[in-house]
């Protein structure tokens, strides 16, 4: 019983949702959007359960003194607060207070952290050229010749690096990627086909 | 083209749909036919792939080390477009953990969506289960970092950087985020395994794993580790749909070409 009532329930919204999908008709249109809400719900849920998971991670950190276990306090701290002050501005998460952390604390750190993104990528081609690897020197040439095709140097050095630059991109890079997406949707179909049929019920396991 | 139009112009459906429930037709049987076919016994060759290969001794290297086996399960969740890498990425999870369970290895697995948190704590917890091990079992062994990735990828280098660890796996929906975060165990000299299905992040699986499972390898994951006849069928039924779609673009081509 604990495996089949899961199974049916997760099997038959599938199936509703699916039909939806393909069949116009009222009651399926109210079918689909109820268990679509529903999901909602569910992953409301799940959210409070996992603000239950940070915290409680955190304050073992705290409690065992781990190393860093002080970031872990003010990790703490600035959970309680954000949360605090969302529930007492009238105007809820979208109030001034909570508007002012995410732009002035938020957005900036997220940025700052983003920025670092062209360093590592310096340190990881020079990593993957050091492993001398034939992909590693492929990748590695292609982005030399798009790198310089595309920048005033590589016009200044004649029109054939812009025009390999531009032939990786259209040709073997478009190539490559629609070759994977292809791969990826078909996996897709069949996670998806496997979960509809019940052979795959990671929600039984 | 037309007379599919003006045949589906009488009924609800349309172009797209009526496409992809033709797909959807053909694919079903094909994959019934491939899992028969593999329940009789009729296994096909998989092509080796070598991070899938040495997951077990990943295990075996957390087991003896004593340090936990990280296992970063990416920014999406079990619903919404990156159900499908969440799931595969489940079952890498899936078997690293029973593999855990039997050694007494300590696996650490840390994600950005509370609906990825809750499968990854049942399945860890299945796995010790299935050991009649369930006291070994610690709830904090998944956790939540952070939805938004910049914050996650923060919590992940944190965790890569802090605690003593014997591999690093990521397996899942990443963006950008992915690099800070293989570049943060590269410099502790952790071996890592990296798997993603988005284009844009391959390249950075390539340059930093040392095992690599690059875009549909990703959902192999279930019919190389678990081997049952549904994984490996709906393998064998994907090579088929792919055959059968490459035969559709060239004729496509073909035809577009002889009669324009």
């Amino acid at each position: 019983m604990r495996r089949i009532l899961p199974t049916t329930a997760a099997l038959a919204a599938g199936f509703l949702v699916l039909l939806d999908l393909f069949i116009q008709n009222p009651y399926l249109d109210l079918i689909g959007w109820v268990l679509t809400d529903w999901a909602a719900i569910l992953a409301a849920f799940a959210l409070l359960a996992g603000a239950y998971n940070v915290l409680a991670s955190h304050f073992r950190r705290v409690g065992r003194r781990q190393e860093g276990w002080p970031y872990s306090l003010i990790l703490i701290l600035a959970l309680w607060v954000v949360l605090v002050v969302g529930i007492l501005d009238p105007s809820g998460p979208q109030g001034d207070l909570v508007s002012w952390v995410f732009r002035y604390v938020q957005f900036p750190l997220q940025a700052t952290f983003f920025a670092l993104l062209a360093f590592y990528m310096a340190t990881a081609a020079y990593r993957a050229f050091q492993v001398r690897r034939p992909e590693a020197l492929l990748m590695l040439v292609a982005g030399l010749v798009v790198l310089i095709g595309q920048s005033p140097v590589g016009a200044w050095l004649g029109e054939a690096l812009p025009r390999a630059a531009q032939w990786v991109v259209a040709v073997p890079t478009t190539a490559g990627v629609r070759g994977v997406l292809l791969g990826v949707a078909l996996g897709t179909v069949a996670t998806g086909l496997r979960l509809l049929m019940g052979m795959d019920r990671p929600y039984a396991r | 083209m037309d007379v599919l139009a003006s045949l589906l112009a009488g009924s609800s459906l349309g172009i797209p749909q009526a496409l992809m429930l033709a797909f959807l037709l053909l694919f079903v049987p094909t994959l019934l036919f491939f899992r028969a076919r593999v329940r009789a016994g009729k296994r096909p060759f998989l092509r080796p792939l070598p991070a899938f290969a040495r997951l077990r001794g990943l295990v075996g290297l957390a087991a003896e080390s004593g340090r936990a086996l990280h296992l970063s399960l990416g920014t999406g969740g079990v619903h919404g477009t990156a159900a499908a890498e969440s799931l595969a990425a489940l079952d890498l999870l899936d078997a690293a953990g029973r593999q855990a369970a039997a050694y007494g290895a300590r696996p650490l697995v840390t994600t950005g969506d509370p609906t990825l948190l809750l499968a990854a704590q049942g399945v860890l917890r299945g796995g010790y289960e299935e050991q009649g091990l369930p006291g070994e079992y610690d709830h904090l062994s998944a956790r939540l970092v952070a939805p938004e990735p910049a914050a996650y990828a923060a919590g992940v280098m944190d965790t890569v950087n802090h605690t003593p660890l014997a591999a690093h796996l990521m397996a899942g929906r990443f963006g950008d985020e992915y690099l800070l975060m293989a570049e943060a165990a590269a410099h502790q000299g952790l071996e890592q395994v990296g798997g993603a299905a988005q284009p844009p992040v391959l390249p950075f699986v390539q340059a930093t794993a040392h095992h690599p499972i690059l875009g549909e390898e990703l959902f192999a994951a279930g019919a190389y580790l678990r081997g049952d006849p549904a994984h490996v069928g709906s393998l064998l039924a994907q090579d088929w749909m792919r055959l059968l779609l490459v035969v559709v673009i060239v004729v496509g081509i073909v035809v577009k070409t002889v009669l324009v």
